[in-house]
């Protein structure tokens, strides 16, 4: 028989943590903590490598027999092609001014959270095979051998790091965490270590142009509900067209805008805007997704998913693009689309058909960001605003990741927000503009089985936004991100009860004084409007 | 609690307020035993309560637990000092003894700080404890609030996906 422990030894539970060396704790996966592996349907839909039925939790990962030789032959592949990558390996002086930087270790507590160390993990292997001393040396230099749980460990850290850059800011050499992570979910992918919830939009993306996979009747039909709803508030039917060749303008927002409140309610903003101003716009069928799920799965996917706005763009003769309140798609733009589809040349440079306004910082990917273009209606007195009418709401503005650290958007959404507001109230300084603290669900891990890791990593965020709650009476979250908007409420409603989440163009489509409009009786929201006069103006 | 029971007399409450801020900082380095070294040597920096707010948070709520433990237990002071450390460790990394341990933990922090006191002045901690067998059943509830809390968000977070689609397909199903 077995030997039962004494009840003094049942008793004797530990709390403290093993005090072993990080190589040396090997990775759990734990309900909550975790991600869904991809599916081996959504891997065939773009023909990504080793598609089959697994579970992370599993022993066994069912990898392709010469699964290191794959990996370790990519890592040498995407060495030679992207020198930043060699940089980042040979660059880091353990310095540790990242550290205590990433949302991720500031909630979860866990070391390997910290930029330096989640880095550590695909530098340990790069040092075994790719440098003579770690070859020589081994642990001895910090370098290791890449086994299965070597791998497992990447899935588990390289899928718990949102990229959102933050603590490339405060690097002294300027290592870029997140492209680091993009490079290791590269390499996951070529032995099929996707999660779900980024190979399901590819998929979904490729196939119909949208994350949901929402198809052409039913992204049109999803449109004209907010245009039922907008008719209801304000007595006029705002006229958006589909495919419409010969448009001077293609709109594209993120989907998540079109299904999902509180996104659907930025969607009337635009709407309702674009209708005020006489826009000559079209909405795309086929390209109806801003966001892409490819920057989080590799350098060509990311470029096949981009390609779609342009084919796009290009099919229907459209002048130039017209963006939405999205995070990573400008990422993709900024920083990527230029080198890899573009120079969009059949394009013209975008010119605001309203104001005049050239967008120079356009001129090359002809993509104009929706804040930029409504911010230069705004200062050119284009349109009328009745802030009062959000006057019940007391707001703060986080930036938005991709907008705020690949863009370096922090004045216009602010200038919008001041003009359609009276109440305004900036969070604490270190956690906004370029040192804004992430959602905790960006990069493909807004998945709801991972609502526990979702709460660790949104914790800072969530705390600045606690305190001007308590300070200011704050009560709308205010952003420019799909991804902000679909996971805040849930992070709110965990942390911040209280407060509500809004796009900015839900704030612009309240104020917006419409030619013809009826006299209007609720917010977009159907709630009724603040009572006029009765809060004094406040705010920053 | 505020009726009036587990008193504790002006004596016993003069000894530990004049010792609260020794108690409190050991108190708070039992809960950063429960962390990895690393993350506990970065929890322990106060200054920016942004950029270390879990620390942060623990630390203040500690500090307001022992204020009522010292003297009124206001229970609305108590649960939100609670819910602040407990909400953050029933996300984290932690068995539910391991997240809500730290009640215990203050215990030895008290008698080993108040030794000269208890053999000299005859102090006794016996009213304190029974105060914290009361913070420890409160904590169960906090701690089962939040997780209980997570998973309506969770469902509320999938039907909130699908809630315009269904509505559009006059597929609209009202579960209360």
């Amino acid at each position: 028989m077995a030997s039962l422990p004494k009840p003094d030894e049942l008793l004797a539970v530990n709390h403290k943590p093993p005090r072993t060396g990080w190589m040396d704790i090997p990775v759990k996966f734990r309900r909550g903590t975790y991600l869904y592996g991809a599916k081996p349907k959504n891997l065939e839909a773009v023909g990504l490598p080793n598609p089959r039925e697994w579970s992370p939790e599993e022993e066994d990962w069912k990898l392709p027999e010469n699964w290191q030789e794959i990996i370790l032959e990519g890592l040498r592949e995407r060495l030679g092609r992207f020198r930043t990558l060699q940089i980042f390996m040979d660059a880091c002086v353990r310095c540790g001014a990242c550290a205590d930087k990433c949302h991720f270790f500031i909630g979860t507590g866990d070391p390997k959270n910290m930029p330096v160390l989640r880095a550590e993990l695909l530098r340990a292997v790069y040092r075994k095979d790719f440098t003579t001393a770690g070859r020589l040396l081994g642990k001895l230099f910090g370098a290791r051998e890449l086994t299965v749980d070597v791998l497992k460990e990447w899935y588990y850290y390289f899928f718990q790091c949102t990229e959102c850059r933050r603590c490339s800011v405060f690097c002294p050499f300027g290592i870029d965490t997140a492209e680091i992570t993009m490079i290791a979910r590269e390499l996951l992918n070529l032995v099929g270590c996707n999660i779900d919830w980024i190979a399901a939009p590819v998929a979904n993306c490729y196939r119909t142009g949208n994350h949901v996979g929402i198809e052409p009747h039913a992204f049109k039909d999803m449109v004209e509900f907010c245009v039922d709803e907008i008719e209801n508030i304000t007595g006029i039917r705002v006229e958006p067209t589909f495919n419409r060749k010969g448009a001077e303008i293609l709109f594209i927002a993120p989907s998540g805008d079109v299904f999902a409140d509180p996104g659907t309610y930025t969607l009337m903003g635009y709407l309702m805007l674009f209708h005020e101003i006489g826009l000559d716009y079209t909405f795309s069928t086929y390209a109806s997704e801003g966001g892409n799920f490819g920057l989080f799965t590799s350098h060509e996917m990311m470029k096949r998913l981009n390609a779609k706005m342009y084919a796009e763009a290009k099919r229907l003769g459209v002048k130039w693009i017209l963006g939405g309140e999205c995070g990573h798609m400008w990422r993709v733009i900024n920083q990527y689309m230029d080198t890899m589809n573009g120079p969009a040349d059949f394009l013209e440079e975008p010119v605001s058909p309203i104001t005049g306004t050239k967008f120079a910082n356009a001129r090359s990917t002809k993509m104009v960001h929706i804040v930029e273009f409504t911010a230069d209606l705004i200062r050119n007195n284009k349109i009328k605003l009745d802030p009062t009418r959000n006057d019940h709401l007391r707001v703060t503005f986080h930036d938005s990741c991709n907008p705020a650290r690949s863009m370096g958007l922090f004045e216009e959404p602010r200038y919008i927000i001041k003009n359609v507001c009276r109440n305004f109230y900036e969070m604490p300084e270190n956690t906004i503009r370029g040192q804004t603290f992430c959602c905790g669900s960006g990069a493909g891990l807004n998945s709801d089985e991972y609502m526990e890791m979702r709460m660790r990593g949104g914790f800072p965020r969530a705390n600045a936004v606690k305190y001007v709650q308590e300070k200011y009476g704050v009560n709308m979250l205010a952003c420019i991100c799909a991804v902000d908007r679909a996971v805040f409420p849930a992070l709110m409603n965990y942390w911040v009860p209280g407060v509500d989440v809004a796009g900015v163009h839900e704030l612009v489509g309240n104020a917006l004084v419409m030619t013809g409009e009826t006299s209007r009786e609720t917010t977009l929201r159907g709630e009724p409007l603040p009572v006029k006069g009765k809060e004094e103006n406040g705010g920053e | 609690m505020k009726d009036g029971r587990n008193y504790i007399s002006a004596t016993a409450c003069e000894i530990l307020t004049r010792k609260k801020r020794v108690i409190v900082d050991k108190w708070f380095e039992k809960i950063l035993e429960t962390y990895p070294a690393d993350t506990a040597r970065f929890l322990r920096e106060k200054e920016d309560p942004f950029g270390n707010p879990v620390g942060t948070t623990i630390y203040r709520g500690l500090e307001g637990l022992y204020e009522e433990l010292c003297t009124g237990m206001d229970i609305a002071k108590v649960k939100a000092c609670l819910d602040g450390i407990i909400r953050i460790r029933a996300v984290q990394d932690f068995t539910p003894s391991q997240a809500v341990a730290f009640i215990f933990h203050i215990k030895d922090v008290l008698k080993g700080e108040l030794a000269g006191e208890i053999q000299e002045k005859g102090l006794s901690l016996e009213d304190l404890e029974d105060r914290l067998e009361e913070l420890a059943l409160l904590t169960f509830d906090i701690y089962m609030q939040c997780r209980e809390q997570l998973w309506e968000i969770k469902v509320k977070e999938i039907k909130n996906r699908t809630s315009r689609l269904l509505q559009r397909a006059n597929l609209n199903v009202n579960i209360p």
